[in-house]
């Protein structure tokens, strides 16, 4: 941030570029705790936006967050992707057809054990 | 039987949407610049619900204001002569780079180039085509 001299962690991202696209608003509270650690504890909630979620299920994301804007105090997280609803169908469909063919064999063996004792 | 299973599928289905995220910090030993109480970030964690909801929780022990602290909540230091300000939650899904800012900034921190850094408000969620590092000028 224009600091030479003060550079900390020099590649770790810390702030928004300078082109930035609006997707909603979350609440934000703050809380302090005077004197005990942590001395504050923010937190935000609210829907997030529809695209960063079809993003991060499509892609899995990455987290990171500094205390300051050099980089100091940094956080890290990340996250897998996660099934589409569409691969659940498709999951839950596969799992139809295994349950089907079971009782289908099932059946087929009981027809047979009636034909024998006839 | 088939329909109690399939029944059974879908709620694992919607479980699995759920997610928590822990935020830990990394150990590169880099440390912290000035007093730990003034700077550190502790931990934190990002839940996000099944229907899209979010609860991002942030743990850290920026100074409270007033005595060597800064002059408001969460507002900029000023250490070895120069402004430190509190960070973006920043977050990268693929190409595709995403931030919350913990704080309202606007314009060039300390007399950077203005037209790399935006105006964004505290709380809201933004999109960006890139991100800004410490040596960002």
């Amino acid at each position: 941030m224009n600091n030479p001299g003060l550079i900390y962690r020099n590649n770790a991202n810390v702030w928004l570029g300078s082109s930035v696209t609006d997707l909603g608003t979350l609440t934000e509270t703050i809380t302090s705790h005077g004197g005990s650690t942590p001395k504050y504890t923010v937190e935000f909630t609210g829907q997030l936006p529809a695209s960063f979620l079809t993003d991060a299920n499509t892609n899995g994301l990455e987290v990171g967050f500094g205390s300051a804007t050099c980089g100091n105090g940094y956080l890290v997280g990340s996250a897998a992707p996660v099934p589409e609803p569409a691969s659940l169908i498709l999951m839950a469909s596969v799992l139809l057809a295994l349950i089907a063919c079971h009782f289908m064999k099932a059946r087929r063996a009981r027809m047979r054990c009636a034909t024998v004792r006839s | 039987m088939i329909k109690r299973f399939l029944l059974t599928i879908l709620f694992f289905g919607v479980i699995a949407n759920a997610e928590t995220i822990s935020l830990s910090p990394i150990n590169d030993g880099k440390g912290t610049i000035g007093t730990l109480s003034g700077f550190m970030v502790v931990n934190g964690s990002i839940t996000i619900g099944s229907s899209g909801n979010g609860d991002i929780l942030l743990n850290y022990n920026y100074e409270t204001p007033g005595g060597s602290g800064p002059s408001t909540d969460l507002g900029p230091y000023t250490d070895f002569g120069i402004t430190l300000d509190a960070a973006d939650l920043v977050f990268q899904v693929g190409s595709n780079n995403y931030g919350i800012p913990i704080v309202s900034h606007s314009g060039a921190p300390n007399g950077g180039t203005a037209s790399q850094f935006a105006s964004v408000v505290a709380g809201h969620f933004y999109q960006t085509t890139h991100l800004l590092t410490a040596q960002t000028s």
